[in-house]
């Protein structure tokens, strides 16, 4: 055969996985004219991906052009309604005038299938090598320090002086070296989600959407995901809707139903069913989405190696908020920088890649982490009261509030306020409930 | 022979067998979101070339024609271990059937002085199997097809084969240059080593030859293929229902009905 | 051997008849040969032309009359032992000479492995169109069209040879029914001057074994298995019984399969998968449900 190159060291980085986070990484990296490599088990980057769907672009704007990008529509309009299992929705509706303009606030619908393959192609052209159908099985460490990795194929090991792991929320190559714990089981959330296809026309018109505008809604209360801590949600694609359910492991682990009937008895609800009807099953997908907040963060840097991504725990699961991509991306370019300057030093070592831990800690990242981190433990704490009863006396209290009959408003008026105050331990105890969860729309 | 064989593995990028679809809504075949890749049975002969040069020494020269993307199946085929690639492109072997593209390929496989020519089964877009015999033919060399596995006979400067011939097999004998059609599944591909996969998708050039480089430019595409596709349509779906039954007899019953 | 002529300059109106090519090993018909021959005959038919079968091989006797009772006008036969057992070369240049010499204009040959084999060859030499696989083949719009599946099945594509002789096809089995013999039909049995010497061919047949094994292009019903049977073939069986249907397996499966595989030759899978000749009628019990799955057309 004709010679075979060792490419031990020839790369300045191995990045694994090309997701966002990933190629973020690698593209950032990349720019500023390292040798970097991505190894990325599926056929393609995105070919595995199964996420809901809205991406935050602020960064990635910045690293790229995204005009050209695979974006199906930008977000127009949110909805948050609780849905109580008696069929009951009670709706709050958000589309303010400036979403409708460029940047579009920065929240797109995508396909992940066809965005992270673009995404990844923009790494390649800044002069990334993309590696597919090899997947990182373990980090090969000498002295404690990370100096390549080892792979499923043949002759698979390659070594450089930084490895970048962006492997996503199953993280074994990270747990597997020792640089994190497996999660605790109550700090996982499962999700399942379908994609229907539908007529274009029949869609906007479904939706009342236009051009490239589009909706995300989403969903609470036990007409959402029955007793589970967690919520549901529906995006519009350009032909597509996704619609899925993400709620708390611990859960899904004690209650009887699978993810897959959650999702059922969500498609089932009234205010649901006819917002799905029809159109066809192209996707089904179920996975694991991280949600422990700042706590469960690993340390970010090793010698060696930085964690990016999901696999850092960085997802942002509030309940109101499901956001995961900007941070990826946020956490890749980060890493990406901070490798830069160490490379540029000749170093590869934790002190002097520790930058990367600063930068992210002033960003947004971990600032909103921190806000958010809270939410879990008090959902968890007041889960009847959030997921069972409010959405009910939302329900019975608004009824109550219009309903058409031979007695006077005011009646109805302090009937529907006393069904919320019933569910929430009366005036003392909403106060309470008040102050704990202001911060969670704010 | 002192240095082995000269063996050329043909290769056809594809879409992507998984990815082509009929959408039901509207009754169109989808091929364009398709994946290229390569055909699926050419890994079953990229890995009896490779295993033949294990054998008895040579080179494996890995050969496609199609458009300049057809490269990435050269790269498939060096990553396994192929020493090197050929891409046949030229506007000119557009709309070619199988008449054109076996010529095309007899005429490169002459090109390279091939002792042994390996290709698959069968392709899964077109699927006709009559590539290799067509360059069989063309070259006026041996043929064997439906291969299950392979001997190398340097010494008598044959090649021989294990085929299937439905309801059994034979062995046959072949002179060189022969070529050869490996039966789908018949061996199992190796993977590629992490760092020659690197080197074919970073470093390696394959050699490109157009039409007039092989002196067939007025032989080949639409003008030179005998048949033409006259039209295509898809496939009615096939209405579909499920029902459990307990047993084998119940099941035979059921399918009794609907036969 | 000749290598191939690129003769593009083709009068398409000196090609007539209907031939369909007899493939026989050791005396043994292959059924799709008779199957050709009710094809054969309509096309025939319609054109107003003759229907040929076109016989190779060492003492084939009684082949000839056969092809006759089931509906063949005339029977080139040729008999030598060079075409015994079935070799590409010695057959495909006999066939070119044939062609070159008798020039009809649509030759039909069944889709086995010798059959494409022995298509992919011939149809070179004379830089005839064929149409691989087809499933249909009818007068259509004045020309003969031939439609064929692709892409695994899911499209059925429309082939014409507008400018060539002759029209090729290689045919599934079981497409069309096999042919009555009617032993007071008369015809004509021609015996061709064989062009091959043995001294000229490329391969030599060491060994062959075509034993008792089932070949699943001759069964009505099949039974078959893929990876999801875990190795226990016993429900197939008994599906198989109640059908009075033969078993096969993917290769994977049958690998797997313990002493009640079916025959490893009984291989169903085709490249392109979805392109078997018979389709599977049930997908293999799953291990959590004990029952069983119909799938109904
Ligand atoms: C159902 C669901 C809905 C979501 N909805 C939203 C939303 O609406 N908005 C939002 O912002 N976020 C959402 N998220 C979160 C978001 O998807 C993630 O935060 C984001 O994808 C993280 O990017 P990443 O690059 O870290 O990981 P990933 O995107 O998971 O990428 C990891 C990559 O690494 C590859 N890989 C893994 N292991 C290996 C290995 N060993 N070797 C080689 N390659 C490997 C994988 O194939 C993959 O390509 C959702 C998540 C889910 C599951
Ligand atoms: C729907 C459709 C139907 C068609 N039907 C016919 C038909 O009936 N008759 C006909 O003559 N043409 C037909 N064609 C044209 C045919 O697809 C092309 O000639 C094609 O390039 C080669 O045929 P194949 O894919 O069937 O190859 P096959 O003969 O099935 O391929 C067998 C092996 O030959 C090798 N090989 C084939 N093509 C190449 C290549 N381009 N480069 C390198 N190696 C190769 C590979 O090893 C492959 O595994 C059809 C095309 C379409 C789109
Ligand atoms: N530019 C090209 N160079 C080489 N082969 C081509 C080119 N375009 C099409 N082909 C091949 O010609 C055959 C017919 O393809 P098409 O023209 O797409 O019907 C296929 O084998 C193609 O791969």
């Amino acid at each position: 055969m004709t010679a075979t190159p060792n490419y031990d060291d020839e790369f300045d980085a191995i990045v694994v996985g090309a997701g966002l986070s990933g190629t973020a990484a690698a593209l950032t990296m990349a720019k500023d004219g390292l040798d970097v490599v991505m190894l990325e088990r599926g056929p393609s980057p995105g070919s595995k991906n199964v996420f809901g769907g809205v991406l935050y672009t602020p960064r990635i704007r910045e690293l790229t052009d995204l005009s050209d990008a695979p974006k199906e529509r930008y977000v127009a309009k949110k909805t948050y309604s609780m849905l109580s299992d008696a069929g009951d929705e009670t709706s709050m509706s958000i589309a303010p005038a400036a979403w409708r303009e460029e940047p579009h606030n920065d929240s797109w619908m995508v396909l992940r299938r066809d965005f992270d393959e673009w995404f990844a192609d923009q790494a390649v052209e800044a002069g990334a090598t993309l590696i597919t159908e090899t997947t990182v099985t373990d980090l090969i460490r000498e002295d404690g320090t990370v100096v390549g990795v080892e792979t499923d194929r043949p002759n698979g090991t390659l070594r450089a002086p930084v490895v970048v792991l962006g492997e996503g929320a199953n993280s074994l190559v990270s747990e597997g070296a020792g640089l994190k714990r497996q999660d605790d089981r109550d700090n996982v959330a499962v999700s399942a989600k379908e994609v229907r296809k539908y007529d274009r026309e029949k869609l906007e018109d479904r939706f009342h959407l236009d051009g490239e505008a589009g909706l995300a809604a989403h969903y609470f209360g036990d007409g959402a995901v029955g007793d589970a801590v967690g919520g549901a949600f529906l995006y519009t694609n350009k032909r597509t809707v996704s619609i899925g359910v993400v709620y708390s492991i611990e859960d899904a682990a004690h209650g009887e139903r699978t993810p897959d009937e959650v999702l059922d008895q969500f498609k089932q609800h009234p205010a649901v069913a006819p917002l799905v009807r029809g159109g066809r099953m192209v996707e089904y997908s179920a996975h694991a989405i991280p949600e422990g907040g700042p706590d469960s963060m690993p340390d970010l840097v090793h010698d060696g190696a930085v964690i990016v991504g999901d696999a850092a725990g960085l997802v942002l699961n509030s309940g109101i908020h499901l956001e995961g991509t900007n941070m990826a991306v946020e956490s890749g370019f980060h890493a990406g920088q901070a490798i830069a300057d160490a490379l540029d030093r000749g170093r590869s070592d934790a002190a002097a890649l520790e930058s990367y831990e600063q930068r992210l800690e002033e960003s947004y990242v971990v600032q909103n982490l921190d806000h958010y981190g809270w939410f879990m433990d008090t959902a968890a704490e007041e889960k009847e009261f959030l997921f069972e009863e409010l959405p009910h006396a939302l329900g019975d209290a608004t009824e109550e509030y219009f309903r058409m009959d031979d007695r006077p408003k005011d009646e109805h008026v302090s009937d529907a306020k006393s069904h919320i105050l019933n569910a929430s331990g009366g005036w003392f105890g909403m106060a309470k409930k008040a102050w704990k969860f202001r911060k969670m729309l704010s | 022979m002192d240095n082995g064989w000269n063996i050329v593995v043909c290769v056809k990028q594809v879409p992507d067998a998984d990815d082509v679809s009929i959408d039901p809504d509207t009754g169109r075949l989808n091929r364009s979101d398709a994946e290229a890749v390569l055909n699926s049975p050419d890994y079953n002969a990229i890995e009896a070339a490779l295993s033949l040069r294990e054998a008895g020494g040579g080179t494996v020269t890995a050969l496609t024609m199609g458009p300049p993307t057809a490269g990435e199946v050269l790269q498939v085929a060096v990553g396994m271990g192929a020493d090197d690639g050929v891409l046949l492109t030229d506007r000119a072997f557009g709309g070619s059937d199988t008449w054109p593209t076996s010529l095309a390929l007899a005429r490169a496989a002459e090109e390279l002085d091939a002792d042994v020519v390996l290709g698959g089964e069968e392709t899964t877009d077109s699927s006709t199997g009559q590539v290799p015999p067509g360059i069989a033919a063309h070259n006026g060399w041996a043929q064997l097809t439906y291969v299950e596995e392979l001997e190398a006979r340097p010494e008598e400067d044959r090649l021989v084969a294990r085929r299937d011939v439905e309801g059994g097999y034979e062995r046959v004998a072949a002179e060189l240059p022969v070529v050869v059609a490996m039966g789908f599944g018949e061996n199992t591909p190796r993977t590629a080593d992490l760092h020659r996969k690197i080197y074919a998708e970073t470093e390696f050039e394959p050699t490109e030859w157009d039409a007039s480089d092989l002196g067939v430019e007025d032989e080949v595409g639409m003008a030179a293929s005998p048949t033409q596709v006259g039209g295509m349509a898809t496939a009615d779906p096939v209405p579909r229902e499920q029902s459990m039954v307990d047993s084998a007899d119940e099941l035979a019953e059921k399918i009794g009905e609907v036969r | 051997m000749m290598a191939a002529t690129g003769d593009t300059d083709i009068d398409v109106e000196a090609y007539d008849d209907v031939w369909v090519f007899v493939e026989q090993h050791d005396g043994e018909v292959a059924s799709v040969a008779w199957e050709l021959l009710t094809k054969g005959r309509d096309l025939a038919d319609e054109r107003g032309e003759d229907l040929v079968a076109l016989v190779m091989g060492e003492d084939i006797d009684s082949i000839p009359e056969e092809c006759i009772a089931r509906g063949a006008d005339r029977v080139l036969v040729a008999d030598d032992p060079v075409f015994e057992p079935y070799r590409s070369d010695p057959y495909g240049e006999q066939f070119r000479y044939l062609v070159e010499e008798r020039k009809p204009a649509i030759a039909l040959i069944g889709g086995t492995h010798t059959g494409r084999d022995f298509a992919g060859r011939v149809a070179v030499p004379n830089h005839a169109g064929l149409t691989a696989d087809c499933t249909e083949l009818e007068m259509a719009n004045d020309r003969y069209e031939m439609r064929r599946p692709a892409f695994g099945g899911d499209a059925l594509a429309t082939i014409i040879c507008p400018d060539h002789r002759p029209q090729m096809s290689t045919v599934r089995a079981g497409v069309f029914p096999a042919a009555e013999p009617d032993p007071d039909r008369e015809g004509e049995v021609i015996d061709v001057e064989v062009v091959v010497e043995e001294d000229d061919t490329m391969t030599e047949v060491l060994e062959r074994d075509v034993g008792d094994v089932a070949d699943i292009t001759d069964a009505d019903v099949v039974v078959a298995g893929g990876m999801g049977t875990e190795g226990d073939f016993d429900p197939l069986w008994e599906l198989a019984d109640a059908l009075d249907g033969t078993v096969a397996g993917t290769r994977d499966a049958v690998d797997e399969a313990g002493s009640n595989r079916p025959d490893r030759s009984a291989k169903l899978a085709r490249p392109s998968g979805r392109s078997c000749t018979s389709r599977p009628v049930s997908p293999a019990p799953s291990s959590t449900s004990r029952g069983w799955t119909t799938a109904r057309r």
